[in-house]
């Protein structure tokens, strides 16, 4: 009987049972855009390149607002890791070398990034699922959690 | 005989499964009776029990007492959240280019220690300190103001204490800022603001971009990168000394960035300036404005970054000086008394690769004159009496390769790279004493992200001067900090 429970596991996997239950992780990183925004979905690399400032427009062409959380904070770390892979001291480094080359500075950083989202309209912030508010903003990404 | 066998043994097993079905069902026996006639428990028991339901009733009313100072204490995290989230909102508004203009204002400064090894009695040593000396001349300040989403001023500026202690190479005299205050006869020694950039940016697009003031350049690398706590090593090298191509420039420059793919970006700039000139940071002497144009594709990966890119320029430098022609009315006669145009292209190149980093730079110039002048010596700009400027071509390149030492075990997050620099310099090619070859080496050290220790020292050669037959010999160490 269990031999056959867990052949049915098995079986089921691949038909989305446990993968849905995969990205319902409270840990993923849900990217999130002002409701209005007119931004549906996005990719790492463009991301990636707002929250460094490479790009400050979406493809679509409206300006973006990158909103980092907290400095310090579990979001914060699993967003640098995840997305930007870098360790704290190279993205420090990042901006201090920006700001001497460009005047480029550091994105503003709030510990309530889902309600600053809710509040600008041209902002991105990420959010942890376990934190996510539906209706609140919109997700235009999922870092699944590593 | 058979059958007569298996008759008694049918009845003997129906009789072992009965009295094993009565064992398994007499433990149930003993509970029923006891459901059936419980005991009456004895009197100590029965106070003991009553004691411990007092004692749960006392916990129960505890815990209830305490989850409502829970939930209120819960609401109070709520309400600070609540206004603590506010409080960050209004920065919000103060900080993002939506609502307020914002001002920000950050810098660096940088403190050294120089040497520079000359032969005794070589004419280098006149503007050369020889003996070991501190050096404190960076400081500079940035004022960033963003006035709207697109609009923003960026403003660097240099405070310096030079001209103090520069040598006039013509009479070869130290120059003395020192001043008296006539209230208490102390003493100040003077130093100066020299204005890095001061611009207007307004970018609607990432694609587009225009800015308008005093911009550095966009060309190659070490220009662009800029400042010491960015910089690797601590001495310049002759692609920024000879400025083949100017540094800065005042004037209007539109830019932009395309993203064909999204690893892949393309940046270029179309300069219009003033150009070069004695006064062009304040203005132009003629209607000729200097133009230039950067391309330039930079490819990232994870670990890995490509960059390529060049700048051209054309302009024209003009000096004029006025005399009183005529008194009534006053008059006024002007001459033209410098006039040349400059051809100049820069390539540079970066590969970065797990660390380990290339850096190469090359510009090359060609100058022709119209009106000439005395002539000057290159980078020290000292003239010549007696001749005249020729057309001249120059060029300079250098190359550099880095490597941030895998050391993550050793030192955590502080990085150590040593470096190298290679560099060949020909500004000037109707004067030989100028040509160097240059080598240096050395190590950067950053304890953290806003501290740069850097400890190099290098060789340069006048390769075929006879003027400075000896090479000189430099060490030098830089705290260079960003805040």
């Amino acid at each position: 009987m269990k031999r056959t429970a867990l052949l049915l596991g098995i079986l089921l996997v691949p038909f989305g049972q446990p993968s849905s239950a995969a990205a319902q992780n409270p840990q993923d990183i849900l990217v999130v855009v002002n409701q209005q925004a007119e931004v549906a979905e996005t990719t790492p690399q463009e991301l990636k390149n707002i929250f460094l400032k490479k790009k400050s427009f979406w493809r679509a062409g409206s300006q973006v607002i990158p909103i980092h959380a907290r400095e310090g904070s579990p979001l914060r770390d699993a967003f640098r890791q995840q997305l930007l892979a870098m360790t704290s001291t190279e993205e420090q480094e990042y901006w201090k070398n920006s700001k001497i080359k460009k005047g480029l500075t550091e994105p503003t950083s709030f510990s309530n990034t889902q309600k600053a989202v809710y509040k600008l309209r041209s902002a991105v912030s990420y959010v942890f699922r376990a934190d996510f508010k539906e209706g609140v903003a919109k997700v235009v990404y999922v870092l699944p959690a590593r | 005989m058979v059958q007569s066998t298996k008759a008694p043994s049918w009845f003997v097993a129906i009789g072992l499964i009965l009295f094993a079905l009565q064992g398994i069902a007499q433990p149930t026996g003993p509970q029923q009776k006891r459901n059936k006639a419980p005991q009456a428990p004895p009197a100590a028991t029965a106070e003991s029990v009553e004691a411990l339901q007092h004692r749960l009733q006392a916990l129960e009313e505890k815990n209830r007492q305490q989850e409502a100072i829970n939930a209120k204490q819960a609401e109070q995290i709520e309400e600070l959240t609540d206004r603590l989230d506010e409080s960050e909102f209004d920065a919000l508004e103060e900080v993002s280019s939506e609502f307020e203009p914002t001002f920000q204002m950050f810098g660096f400064f940088d403190v050294g220690l120089t040497k520079f090894f000359i032969k005794e009695g070589d004419a280098l040593a006149a503007g050369m300190p020889e003996d070991w000396t501190f050096v404190a001349t960076d400081f500079n300040l940035y004022f960033l103001s963003r006035l709207t989403e697109s609009l923003q001023v960026l403003a660097e500026v240099k405070f310096t204490f030079l001209p103090l202690g520069s040598v006039d190479l013509v009479l070869l005299e130290r120059r003395d800022t020192t001043v008296q205050d006539p209230h208490d006869t102390s003493r100040i020694r003077l130093g100066s603001i020299f204005i890095e950039r001061i611009q207007l940016t307004w970018k609607p697009a990432d694609w587009f971009g225009v800015t308008a003031g005093r911009f550095i350049t966009p060309f190659g690398i070490w220009n662009t990168d800029h400042g010491n706590p960015v910089l690797l090593g601590t001495y310049a090298p002759y692609i920024m000394l000879t400025e083949l191509v100017p540094l800065r420039q005042t004037g209007v420059m539109i830019h932009g960035r395309f993203f064909p793919t999204e690893t892949l970006y393309l940046d270029y700039a179309v300069t219009v300036s003033n150009g070069r000139g004695p006064a062009d940071e304040v203005y132009d002497l003629d209607d000729d404005k200097a133009v230039g144009l950067k391309l330039k594709m930079t490819h990232e990966r994870e670990n890995f970054t490509f960059s390529l890119g060049g700048y051209g320029y054309f302009g024209h430098s003009t000096d004029k000086v006025s005399s009183i022609a005529s008194i009534d009315p006053i008059m006024l006669d002007t001459e033209q008394t410098e006039r040349f145009s400059e051809l100049t292209g820069s390539l540079d190149l970066l590969i970065e690769l797990f660390g380990v980093k290339l850096q190469a730079e090359y510009a090359r110039t060609l100058v022709k004159y119209e009106t000439r002048t005395v002539r000057r010596f290159p980078m020290t700009d000292t003239p010549v009496a007696g001749v005249y400027q020729p057309d001249y071509m120059g060029w300079v390149a250098y190359t550099m390769i880095s490597w941030t030492l895998p050391l993550e075990r050793l030192l955590g997050s502080k990085t150590l790279t040593p470096f190298l620099m290679f560099e060949v310099s020909e500004p000037d090619d109707t004067i030989k004493e100028f040509d160097l070859l240059t080598l240096r080496g050395g190590f950067n050290f950053k304890p953290n992200a806003v501290l740069a220790l850097k400890i190099d020292g290098g060789w340069v050669g006048f390769t075929k001067s006879k003027y400075f037959p000896h090479p000189i010999w430099l060490v030098g160490a830089q705290v260079a900090v960003a805040f």
